[in-house]
């Protein structure tokens, strides 16, 4: 009799794993979802930034994507998400909860660049992945109904993928503070600091510069290394209450909305996997079926929607480590640029401030007008576009719509647009000699962003 | 470790130097900025709205050109603490209205002529309840005065026997209605009816208005860009012909009828400058100045002498606007472009050092 052949890939990626926690974190998630929607409408954002403005920053390739006609229509949209959400949490058509959770919140976050959020981002990989992850085979109304999807384990790479797309957030969101100004100069937490004087307890701490030195320090390392401490079983109950501590800190310093309890509930695929076994009676029978045997071997077989599944988040890992990197292919500081900036864990990174006005020319009457932006957008419009070129560009270009149905068969528009980084002095963004009507938004470098200059503060 | 732990330490004081703080306390910039610059420019404001309600009554007792140049020139007067206010044009002034129901602008004869024309008794109610296009200073100043007929006509007109005694009533009643509004802000900042300005020494404590000091800042900051831009792109920009593809437009001045324009624009931009500075009349308290002074001393520098040289830019233009535009264009354009700088520094580095949010929404960011 042959000894069965070892095969560590396999022991890595199929070892039956509890499902408890996958399915918890199904249930938190999705629930967190749907909280956030409804808070969302509830905020009057639906309307404020998705039926009131005259005007959409639509992501390159994706100008098709369009608000629903009329109010009822964002909000009919908006209140299918919230059920959506309430679906994955609950696991009650669990797959296609999360199709079309993953479609609709995608769909939003396309309309506009203006409203373009790290976590936002997060969502929408999450519940793709999510899509292929069968998250309702235990603790769920699904595996209720249909007894027949209970499960009572899931091969690891399931509880990996959610794990690494996690730790990927945290990780690098460190690599992004590797700047010179997040290291050296405290910034911007040196300014965000010393605006919050009325903190408790340490408020009075903030004014003091060695503190943001202190902080920048420590939230970079914090980042680096924070999914290695939750991988670690000994260090694990430390590292999470770190993660609450700091997300909870950064509730009391920064309007930054749901991010913090997002990566709160996030982190808990880091506990062992079957840690809801603990607090739920089994006399529930949300987990079926006694915890798997520690010694269990892996699956010899694994179904083909598995396989599938388990070979495109190869793929999509793979794209996830090399696309925040993409910035290097361009010239410049990424912070100046911001070409590469979005969907790269750029986290709370910089204090940046601008002012543009734009210039409408007809070279055939030598008619010109200024124009100010607030007259065409909205307020959060105005102040993202100040200092985000490919906005600037795209602002640039409606504009010369605007004036060639004015009756200008022929229009210029040029950009008078200064930024300020991080405390230094305001310095020209974009050549104001560029007629950027003509100019064609790409991938390609920007030419007409102009070279930064770091001068003293 | 314990080395390596003494070596951080040693580092991060190194880098950070001695302790230095990055800020002054808030309550007393607040408290500085309360009762030296926006409580008087307000009670300034109650004066001259007060003067203006006595003369425009005086006016109506018996039309006369004296009595016509007195209320002009007590509505001129009347005009300079409202301006300067619009660099703190937040708070009371927006919640209760009074920005709208006092200085709605550009002007909308056909509105008031309406109300001339109509029937229904006129009285503080009846004010109260008008459209903001109807009533205020700039209603006001179309009745008080006319650019083509001049002071001649304006008398033909409160003299005339159907409806000259109606305008006056209306004028009368809308001076009274601007120094009722004067006093309610006032009060709303600060006396037994109001408290806005506790709320905002007390931001980030006990405050009613502001959970946080950097919201109170924001809203300053805010401000105090919104009337840069408003001078720049509306007030000097709109006449100048930056909005109708270069052709001056005179008529879209402000205060277009009084050919106060330059008047209005150099109190909007002393109000600025108080407000940065803290320094109104001889009170010189902490201002913003000081603030940006601890973490960018040339920073704060920088941003006085820009609004200097913006306000020396607008007194070097003859008056009026309406015609500058058209025969002083260079020195209105250099004016334009003087008030450009000061809205890029405050929009940019100011707002920058600060931390605050140029924003007017409470959208979460990351």
């Amino acid at each position: 009799m042959t000894a069965t052949k070892k095969d560590p890939f396999k022991d890595l990626f199929f070892r039956p794993t509890d499902i408890a926690s996958v399915a918890a974190f199904r249930f938190f998630f999705g629930a967190l979802l749907f909280f956030s929607v409804i808070r969302f409408m509830a905020k009057g954002w639906v309307g404020q930034f998705y039926i009131e403005p005259n005007y959409f920053f639509t992501y390159y390739g994706f100008s098709w994507v369009k608000p629903w006609p009329g109010w009822w229509g964002m909000y009919l949209h908006f209140s299918l998400m919230a059920l959506a959400a309430l679906g994955i949490a609950l696991g009650f058509y669990y797959r296609a909860a999360t199709i079309f959770f993953f479609l609709s919140f995608t769909y939003v976050e396309l309309l506009d660049k203006t409203n373009y959020l790290n976590h936002y981002y997060f969502v929408s990989l999450i519940t793709l992945l999510m899509i292929f992850l069968p998250l309702h085979r235990a603790a769920s109304l699904d595996a209720w109904r249909k007894p027949d999807l209970r499960r009572s384990t899931l091969p690891a790479w399931v509880l990996g993928s959610l794990q690494l797309q996690v730790g990927l957030v945290y990780f690098f969101g460190g690599i992004a503070k590797l700047k010179s100004d997040w290291i050296l100069q405290a910034q911007p937490l040196k300014i965000w600091l010393a605006a919050r004087p009325e903190f408790p307890l340490l408020g009075p701490f903030f004014q003091e510069a060695w503190v943001a030195h202190a902080m920048s320090l420590a939230g970079l390392l914090f980042d680096l290394s924070i999914p290695f401490w939750l991988l670690w079983r000994k260090s694990r109950p430390f590292a999470y209450a770190a993660v609450v501590a700091f997300h909870l800190m950064t509730v009391k310093l920064f309007y930054i909305g749901m991010f913090p309890w997002i990566m709160i509930v996030a982190a808990m695929v880091f506990f062992s996997p079957g840690w809801p076994r603990r607090f739920w009676p089994k006399s529930w029978g949300l987990f079926s079926e006694a915890p798997p045997s520690l010694n269990a071997k892996p699956a010899t077989r694994s179904g083909p929607f598995q396989k599938l599944g388990f070979s495109l988040c190869g793929l999509y890992f793979l794209i996830q480590f090399l696309f925040p990197f993409r910035h290097l292919l361009y010239p410049g500081p990424v912070t100046w640029t911001e070409e590469g900036y979005r969907f790269s864990w750029n986290v709370m990174l910089m204090e940046k401030n601008g002012s543009v006005e734009f210039q409408v020319r007809n070279p055939l009457t030598n008619q010109t007008w200024q124009v100010r932006p607030r007259e065409y957008l909205k307020p959060q419009q105005v102040k993202m576009m100040a200092t985000q070129p490919d906005m600037i560009l795209a602002f640039a270009h409606y504009l010369a719509e605007i004036y060639r149905a004015k009756g200008n068969a022929d229009v210029e528009v040029r950009a008078e647009a200064f930024a300020s980084l991080n405390g230094r002095p305001s310095q020209r963004l974009i050549d104001p000699s560029v007629d950027l009507s003509r100019v064609q938004d790409s991938f390609q470098p920007k030419p007409w962003i102009l070279p930064f200059q770091d001068k003293g503060r | 470790m314990k080395s390596l732990s003494i070596v951080l330490l040693v580092a991060l004081l190194a880098i950070g130097g001695c302790a230095s703080p990055l800020a002054p306390p808030s309550d007393q910039l607040f408290k500085s900025l309360g009762y030296g610059v926006i409580l008087p420019i307000y009670d300034d404001f109650i004066d001259e709205s007060a003067l203006l309600s006595d003369s425009a009554a005086e006016l109506c007792s018996g039309p006369s050109a004296d009595l016509l140049a007195q209320t002009q020139d007590a509505w001129r007067r009347t005009r300079i603490p409202l301006k300067k206010s619009e660099a703190f044009r937040f708070g009371p002034m927006k919640t209760l209205g009074v920005d709208q129901a006092i200085d709605f602008w550009p002007t909308r004869p056909e509105n008031i002529e309406e109300v001339v024309a109509a029937t229904e008794p006129i009285d503080d109610t009846f004010i109260e309840n008008l459209g903001t296009s109807a009533k205020g200073l700039p209603a006001i100043e179309y009745l008080l005065f006319d650019p083509e007929g001049g002071n001649e006509q304006i008398l033909v007109e409160l003299n005339d026997p159907a409806t000259g005694e109606r305008r006056c009533e209306y004028l009368s009643a809308m001076a009274r209605n601007v120094e009722a509004k004067a006093v309610l802000v006032r009060q709303a900042w600060d006396s037994e009816d109001g408290h806005f300005l506790r709320d905002l020494i007390t931001a980030g404590g006990d405050s009613d208005a502001y959970p946080t000091v950097s919201a109170a800042t924001s809203d300053f900051v805010n401000s105090m860009i919104f009337l840069a831009e408003s001078v720049q792109g509306m007030k000097i920009g709109g006449p100048l012909g930056k909005r109708s593809g270069g052709t001056p437009d005179p008529e879209s001045a402000e205060s277009y009828y009084s050919d106060n324009s330059l008047n209005d624009i150099i109190a909007n931009l002393e109000g600025l400058q108080s407000l940065y500075l803290a320094k109104y009349g001889i009170e010189d308290g902490s201002g913003f100045d000081d603030f940006v002074r601890l973490q960018n001393p040339e920073l704060a520098d920088d941003i006085a002498d820009q609004i200097e040289a913006a306000l020396e830019a607008v007194r070097a233009i003859p008056p009026p606007l309406t015609e500058a535009v058209v025969h002083h264009a260079a020195l209105v354009e250099t004016a334009y472009e003087e008030v450009r700088q000061v809205q890029v520094l405050l929009e940019g580095d100011f707002a920058g050092v600060l931390g605050s949010t140029v924003t007017f929404s409470d959208n979460d960011g990351d």
